[in-house]
């Protein structure tokens, strides 16, 4: 049997003639050894692998070592100084691009592979248990907490906590919700944190009937107390219950996740059935000295099994899993992990694409410098040394990039936290994530720089120096070299996605000043907001505790809370209801008799807002027809509505309202499939007021609304408060909620000004940051296409000179030079306009005159600024002298 | 003034070394990558990379340590030459070098040079 044609194939190609015959004979001659040996088979396995291992060996042979210099090191530092323009481009491109990369990379660090900032840290473990059976997750229970807290050797300091959200009121009567974490004194010592002032929890906090004692965060010290230096021992009230502060923990101690408060976790296992044993939120611990996380899951697996024998009525199915803290504590699904992953890569592709523009860049430029390049090949540089060479200097722009990208990505995390927070209204973030860069990002970036070094630098390196043979012949001038079709492919690219993103930034920059102007007509800082709840985990006295008790306290509290505030000097009014410029739905309605036609073929979708009895009085607003909102239509069955002017106007045409009905599609504010679609009761127009300001919203700034009654039972419910002195009031309205109900909630308190600011800033935001990327993709299409036409210039100088000289038109010459150039710039003009024109076409039917109007402009404009990119070169062109270019030809 | 060899020796590698030894011992009509690899595993019982043992002939070749010229056709080659190895001079030369190195650097440890086969 011949060694595999495969091998012999590889070997060929990269082998000298006379070696592969070596080799082949090598492996012959070893090869039948082995089916004496070993049989046909295996030896055809065998000899397979060998010739695979050979064939690399050789490769690795022909492969240049790199040898890098401190002179190739300065060479490039040198080039970035010659080179500003590219250097500039290049620069400013890359660091976006890597800043995007190191952004992505920390994101998806800290979401998947976080590190806690504690001293045990990366030993810290959580426990979950998982029901075979059904496939589900079973919450542990105090009786679970006992077993491995007494079993199990590999984990010491096992706890376990709940969260609750409560009011803290202090001694001054003030009120405000505080996060608070029921913790096992042992996870103090998990954690190994010592109080800042006073002490943490300790073992016998945990006794039931102990005095109840508070540890507070410092934040809270700070915020609520003053940083009082005598807090401790201070009573002050979680919720109607009072408590002794014991200890103020150290500034960031925020442990489990976001906790602001701890109190101890009582939990009355002992003789208790294993069934009736109470939940328990989350149980964690540390690894013991010398235990992996191997270890403890193989002793917990032996624990649970046992656990599962002996209590086979609540632990048949059940096993545990140990894993790592965070990610035993959120359970990212496999969807999201993959999404985290996905958007890594899109942003490592985003970098190759910017890269393999800068390697167009480069290529043009090393091109130019070929005369040189062959020089140092006729003094006997090798293809690898002069490779070596070119990918330092791209190195040395990707590692200044880096510098510039990773700053960026600092700056860029803390305005990704602060749009989330805006965005998400995330609260609190969990103690383990932060607004900075972790120090593996840095290293990551310098990855990506290396990348860029192997597109940009590399790449264009190989295809120049492939020319090496033809200058080791003499022809060192005259370049051959050609743009390839990835080249073209990456201009038409770039010129499509530039195409396609003007229209969204000009609708997103439109956005933003309508915002901008957005009015609510009203001081809008002398009204504040905040939402009042009654949160259901509240202990309510004995015997009542059921949801509709719960609900006759909050519209007792809300009622209470108005009665309070309007006898409360300063104070000009109060009312319940959607702030105006806050978010309020729009919803699909149908319109009972004749009715406009709509704008979309869909029908009518006005905005939908609840509001409170006087509602309208508070902001100005004045009822022209009917009546308003009365006591008795805050009944959950109720069915009048409110509307306004405009919705008179746009949906009714004018016609008199008082009477007509409407209703809603379906229940939510979405749009569900026909089929899901539950047409909801018809309502009844009672009233029509002026128009009033509804939502900050770009897209639908005035227009038709609904307004309905805000039920009896609506929990929780939005306040808004009209008191000059603005935010200033907001500690006299937590001392008012807090004297109305103890349990009653205030949360964030806001004033309507700062409500429209935020959406503004929010839309800002993306308004810069679609130009930023909108610029430098119009930048590198524009330096791109300059490369394109410079090298094709400079590649014709003599053909053009001789041209010129023989009295050639120099309008025809301009048109040849231009037209490959321009061929790629219209065809990618035209392939990103038709795109960006189909999204309005697939998702609404129809593309707006005013949108394809921008389109058209947008493709225009890039076109005519290729056009003026082009200008240089083609003014070299025509400057050619005709003995200027026979000398380029010797 | 210290009198210094006017021909360099180049240095060995460890495998480099064996590599040499054997072709020596094989003699230059039988050192040939196959041999070289089956004496290299047979005397230090190690398995050996026939690629390994390739690649090192290459860069033994480079330095100019050995030379290699081409055997008669064999059947049980499929018909190929082998591309037989000899040491060259200078090869000698850094075999001698590094082997003397090694024995002086071991003789002066009490107990290893007794030992050492």
């Amino acid at each position: 049997m011949k060694p595999r044609r495969l091998i012999s194939a590889l070997l060929r190609r990269i082998a000298s003639p006379d070696r592969v015959a070596d080799v082949l004979g090598d492996l012959e001659e070893a090869h039948r050894r082995r089916v004496e040996r070993h049989g046909r088979f295996v030896a055809w396995l065998l000899t397979m692998l060998e010739g695979l291992d050979m064939t690399l060996a050789i490769a690795r042979l022909r492969v240049p070592r790199p040898r890098v210099s401190w002179l190739d090191v300065k060479l490039g530092v040198r080039m970035l100084r010659r080179y500003p323009g590219l250097t500039a481009v290049a620069g400013l491109a890359l660091g976006f691009a890597i800043a995007i990369g190191a952004l992505t990379f920390e994101v998806v660090t800290q979401a998947l592979h976080p590190t806690l900032p504690l001293a045990h840290g990366d030993r810290l473990v959580g426990f979950r248990l998982w029901n075979a059976e059904t496939g589900r997750e079973v919450t542990p229970t105090a009786a679970d907490l006992e077993t491995w807290r007494t079993e199990l050797r590999s984990v010491e300091h096992v706890s376990a906590f709940r969260s609750f959200e409560r009011n803290l009121i202090t001694p001054d009567g003030q009120s405000a919700a505080i996060f608070v974490a029921e913790m096992s004194a042992a996870a103090f010592e998990a954690v190994a944190i010592p109080a800042l002032a006073g002490r943490n929890i300790i073992p016998s906090d945990e006794t039931p009937g102990a005095p109840d004692v508070l540890v507070i965060g410092f934040d809270v010290w700070q915020e609520r107390f003053g940083g009082a230096p005598d807090v401790v021992g201070r009573i002050a009230r979680l919720g109607a219950a009072p408590v002794t502060i014991v200890g103020v923990m150290p500034e960031g101690f925020a442990f489990p996740i976001a906790h602001e408060a701890w109190t101890p976790l009582r939990l009355e296992a002992a003789g208790q059935a294993r069934r009736d044993s109470p939940p328990v939120g989350f149980i964690f611990g540390r690894l013991s000295p010398g235990a992996s996380l191997a270890s403890a899951q193989a002793e917990v697996a032996v624990v649970g099994a046992r656990v599962a024998r002996e209590f086979p009525d609540t632990h048949a199915r059940v096993s545990p899993d140990v894993l790592p803290y965070v990610e035993a504590l959120i359970d990212l699904p496999a969807i999201a992990r993959m999404a985290l992953h996905s958007t890594n890569l899109a942003a490592v592709l985003f970098l190759a694409l910017v890269a393999g523009n800068v390697a167009l860049l480069m290529f043009a430029r090393t091109v130019s410098r070929e005369a040189e390049l062959a020089m140092r090949s006729a003094l006997g540089a090798s293809r690898g040394r002069i490779v070596t060479q070119l990918f330092v200097e791209t190195l040395v722009l990707g590692l200044v990039s880096a510098v510039a990208g990773l700053g960026a990505a600092a700056v860029g995390m803390r305005w990704v936290f602060r749009v989330l927070e805006v965005a998400v209204d995330v609260g609190r973030w969990p103690f383990w994530l932060h607004d900075g860069l972790s120090p593996m990002t840095p290293m990551y970036a310098v990855v990506l720089a290396g990348l860029v070094a192997l597109i940009a630098g590399a790449g264009p390196a190989f295809r120049v120096t492939g020319t090496a043979a033809r200058w080791k012949a003499g022809a060192a001038s005259g370049s051959t070299v050609r743009f390839g079709g990835i080249w073209t492919g990456v201009i038409v690219t770039q010129v499509a996605l530039t195409v396609a993103c003007l229209p969204l930034i000009v609708d997103v920059g439109l956005d933003t000043s309508r915002l901008r102007r957005f009015d609510l007509n009203l001081p809008a800082d002398e009204f504040v907001t905040t939402r009042l709840v009654i949160p259901d985990d509240t202990p309510l006295p004995a015997g009542q505790e059921n949801e509709t008790t719960l609900r006759a306290r909050f519209e007792a509290a809300r009622r209470a809370m108005i009665a309070a505030l309007v006898a409360t000097p300063g104070v000009r009014s109060a009312t319940y209801g959607s702030p105006p410029g806050d978010y309020v739905p729009i919803r699909w309605i149908d319109v009972e008799g004749p009715a406009q036609p709509a704008r979309s073929p869909a029908g009518h979708r006005p905005q939908v807002a609840a509001v409170a009895p006087g509602f309208f009085d508070v902001f100005g607003g004045r009822i022209v027809a009917g009546r308003d909102f009365v006591a008795a239509d805050a009944r959950d069955d109720a069915t009048a509505v409110v509307v306004n002017q405009s919705f008179v106007q746009e949906v009714l045409g004018g016609a008199a309202p008082i009477g007509r009905r409407l209703r809603f599609r379906h229940a939510g504010s979405g749009a569900p499939a026909e089929s899901e679609a539950a047409p909801q009761p018809w309502l009844e127009i009672v009233g029509v007021v002026t128009d009033l300001p509804l939502a900050a919203d770009p897209d639908r700034p005035d227009g038709a609304g609904v307004y309905t009654s805000v039920s009896a039972s609506t929990l929780p419910i939005d306040l808004i408060v009209h008191a000059p002195e603005g935010l200033r009031f907001a500690p006299r309205l937590r001392a008012i909620a807090a004297r109305v109900d103890p349990a009653l909630r205030v949360s964030t308190i806001s004033t309507l000004g700062d409500l429209v600011r935020t959406e503004t800033r929010f839309y800002a935001f993306w308004f810069r940051l679609s130009l930023v990327v909108v610029g430098i993709l119009l930048l590198l299409s524009l330096s791109g296409i300059y490369a394109v036409v410079s090298f094709t210039v400079s590649r014709r100088t003599r053909e053009i000179g001789i041209r010129l000289a023989l009295g050639a038109d120099r309008l025809r010459l301009l048109s040849e030079v231009l037209a490959t150039p321009m061929l790629r710039v219209v065809i990618g003009a035209t392939t990103g306009a038709a795109a960006i024109t189909m999204l309005p076409l697939l998702d609404a039917g129809y593309v707006a005159p005013w949108l394809m109007g921008v389109i058209a402009g947008s493709a225009a404009l890039v076109v005519a600024v290729s056009v003026l990119a082009c200008a240089v070169p083609i003014r070299r062109a025509l400057r050619i002298q005709p003995t200027e270019a026979l000398r380029a030809a010797e | 003034m210290t009198k210094r060899s006017s021909v360099p020796v180049e240095p060995l590698a460890e495998f480099e070394l064996l590599v040499l030894l054997a072709a020596l011992h094989l003699g230059s009509d039988e050192a040939y990558t196959v041999s070289i690899a089956d004496d290299i595993a047979e005397r230090t019982g190690r398995p050996v990379r026939r690629a390994n043992v390739f690649t090192t002939l290459q860069r033994l070749e480079a330095k100019g340590l050995v030379s290699t010229r081409l055997g008669e056709s064999r059947p049980e080659r499929g018909g190929r030459p082998r591309r037989l190895v000899v040491v060259t001079a200078p090869g000698l030369a850094s075999v001698r070098a590094t082997t003397n190195a090694i024995q002086t650097m071991a003789g002066r440890v009490k107990g290893l040079s007794g030992d050492t086969r």
